[in-house]
């Protein structure tokens, strides 16, 4: 009997230590553009002193000028320097005073977040430049550990932010076909997305999976004896979500860029953590081709016909549990659909349509999930773009859903004055939020904080304005709020304003608002 | 005594811009059949688009104005305008060597220049290269370079002007 409960002691003892080891493996490295594992771009109360009750006092701190007018890069605090990605280098920050410490330079532009890793005593950084591939460096010395390009094909493009997870790096790939199919004399398309695992150390390559496994062939002919091929397309555009539980990698799909189409198009992939092994693949939208070609006229040898509704999955996957504590992915889709999937076996569990979706339309770049209130926060763009519009009514805005039930608790749209394309009303950018707010911004450079149970407005700030800043005679303009979107850090909140992509307004201001004591 | 007459700037001009219109319809025909930029690596990789380039507008000049160029020492443009390329003080042809250095070298690497968006280092380049001809010889910078003339028409002492 006292053996029994001594075993039965250790046995409690050993469950303990598993699980702090598990936390550790978490702690010691900064999960980049999620801010966990499990996508859920939240932070807790002791990472994030903001809240419904202070806001009120945040005050413009200090700016610094980056070298871009489409900045891309997601912040990362390590210590009290913060690291941002500007143009073709990885620049550090002093985080309070915001003077530069030192810069890398990077053979393209910083297109991702920044995930950090204590390797063998020395802290260390990881992210993508969209030209050329996944860099890790010194954090202390600004020096190259590594550079991969990821098994790179001469197309690729790396744009969804890597993961770190324990000694491996998952890096997406997607594929610049999309635009060369501009071209008449290109000979659209061959190349697929990917997912490949980096060894942390070496970023040597554990495994590369392509998103479409059947080769391409010639399925035509475009311009005069110009080839077409398929299948092509279904990049990765966001970052991959991990499940430690299931040793799992989830991560979405875009569109194909020529047809016939692939069945892993529009999808969600469930990945095997070691070996890269398929799961499950779940396609929500079939037959989806389509590429920048169509843009330029319908009637382009390129252009798949008919083209798709082009309604990738650029968000990443968040992964949670409802209340009665069953697991659950939810995906949101330029669609405008947020699904919940099982992630035992890609089934849906339910769909709720958001928006009317669209070329820029529906979920554009990530939502952010609440796991105190168990409310996911989906930004719905929604600008018309012709030709692929939804036929719905535009439901841009801020949309807060319940993940046991799929009901929207609350939905917020800012008026931002017009409805012209520079100042289009929905929100493009991913959310943060921790317990009690939640931020987001305009195409107009609205910056915006919204009570996240009530989805009440309680904060605004307009950046589409010229900013003096940390430097002596440099100043900073302030633009569209796109893609990343704002960190949560202590009393602070940082911030690029300017994203001039696809019609959007440029800006080069990387904002620190902090909470004024006075 | 024979006396050349060079080729007026008008004519020069008009033969220049037809046959560049020629070479640049010709151009996309040519990279539509041979494929040289269907596959993404030209498109990725400068050095490998500017061979393929170089090589498509060889190819297409060669076919547009070879047989012009070898029997008659005309381009497409200089046969309609009533002007050919002479050896410096000749009506002599100049030898194959000499018309394929002056006609092939040069164009592709005007393309080349503008294919790779060097802003305005074209006009430069083309304003060096081709401004001299405003002088009293009438000739290009490759004229100088292989001796050669662009000519209107002979006059031979004690006749009528005889065109070429």
């Amino acid at each position: 009997m006292f053996k029994k409960k001594m075993l039965l002691k250790l046995m409690c003892v050993a469950a303990a230590l598993f699980c702090v080891y598990g936390v550790a493996q978490q702690q010691k490295s900064g999960h980049g553009w999620g801010l966990n594992f499990q996508n859920h771009r939240f932070q807790s109360n002791d990472k994030s002193f903001l809240s419904s009750t202070n806001v009120d006092r945040l005050k413009l701190k200090w700016v610094y000028a980056l070298g871009t007018q489409e900045p891309r890069s997601y912040p990362l605090v390590l210590d009290d320097r913060l690291f941002i990605g500007d143009g073709n280098a990885l620049t550090a920050l002093d985080l309070e005073s915001g003077k530069q410490l030192w810069s890398f330079d990077t053979e393209s532009p910083v297109s991702t977040a920044i995930s950090h890793a204590n390797i063998d005593g020395e802290d260390r950084l990881f992210f993508s430049a969209r030209g050329n591939g996944v860099y890790s460096i010194s954090a202390d010395e600004s020096k190259e550990i590594w550079f991969s390009p990821a098994g790179r094909k001469s197309t690729a493009t790396y744009s969804g932010s890597p993961l770190v997870v324990g000694d491996q790096i998952f890096a997406p790939v997607a594929s610049s076909e999309i635009g060369l199919a501009m071209i008449p004399f290109y000979g659209c398309c061959k190349d697929s997305g990917a997912l490949v695992a980096l060894d942390i150390r070496t970023g040597e390559t554990n495994w590369h999976l392509n998103t479409i496994t059947e080769p391409a062939k010639k399925v035509g002919y475009g311009f005069l004896l110009i080839r077409r091929f398929a299948p092509s397309g279904a990049p990765v555009w966001g970052a991959p979500t991990y499940d430690s539980k299931r040793k799992l990698v989830y991560f979405g799909t875009g569109q194909n860029y020529s047809l016939p189409a692939s069945a892993t198009s529009d999808a969600i992939f469930a990945v095997e953590e070691s070996t890269g092994e398929i799961r499950w693949v779940t396609q929500f939208t079939e037959g989806d081709a389509y590429n920048l070609a169509c843009n330029l006229s319908p009637s382009h040898w390129n252009c798949p016909d008919p083209p798709g509704p082009d309604v990738d999955f650029g968000a990443p996957p968040i992964l949670h549990e409802t209340r009665d504590g069953n697991e659950i992915l939810l995906a949101g889709q330029k669609s405008g659909d947020l699904h919940a999937i099982d992630p035992d076996d890609g089934s849906v569990l339910w769909t709720k349509k958001l928006g009317r979706g669209g070329l820029l339309g529906g979920v554009h770049h990530g939502m952010a999930l609440n796991p105190v209130h168990n409310l996911i926060y989906v930004p719905i763009f929604d600008i018309y773009t012709d030709p692929k519009t939804g036929a719905l009514p535009p439901n841009g805005g801020l949309h807060a859903v319940d993940i046991d039930t799929g009901e929207v608790a609350w939905s917020a749209t800012y008026d931002t004055g017009c409805e012209e394309r520079n100042c289009w009303p929905g929100i493009s950018v991913s959310p943060i939020a921790n317990e009690s707010i939640v931020v987001v911004g305009t195409i107009n450079g609205d910056l915006l904080i919204y009570d996240t149970v009530t989805g009440e407005l309680l904060w605004s700030y307009y950046t589409r304005k010229s900013f003096s800043t940390v430097e002596e005679n440099v100043r900073a303009n302030g633009g569209s709020f796109d893609v990343h979107g704002a960190l949560l850090y202590e009393d602070k909140l940082i911030v690029t304003s300017g994203y001039q992509n696809f019609g959007q307004i440029g800006g080069n201001a990387l904002l620190v608002f902090a909470i004024d004591d006075e | 005594m024979s006396e050349f007459v060079l080729a007026t700037h008008g004519r020069r001009l008009f033969a220049a811009l037809l046959d560049f219109v020629l070479v640049i319809v010709g151009l996309i025909v040519v990279l539509a059949t041979t494929r040289l930029l269907e596959s993404s690596e030209p498109w990725t990789n400068d050095l490998s688009f500017n061979v393929r380039i170089f090589a498509a507008g060889a190819l297409t000049y060669l076919i547009l104005n070879g047989l012009l160029l070898i029997y008659r020492g005309q381009t497409i443009g200089k046969f309609v305008l009533g002007i050919r390329i002479v050896i410096t003080g000749t009506d002599r042809r100049p030898p194959i060597w000499v018309l394929v250095v002056r006609s092939l070298f040069i164009p592709p690497v005007f393309v080349a220049i503008m294919f790779n968006d060097w802003g305005g280092t074209v006009f430069i380049v083309a304003f060096v290269w081709y401004g001299t001809i405003l002088l009293k010889h009438r000739k290009c910078l490759h004229d100088y370079l292989v001796r050669t003339d662009v000519i209107g028409h002979v006059n031979t002492k004690g006749s009528s002007t005889q065109p070429v």
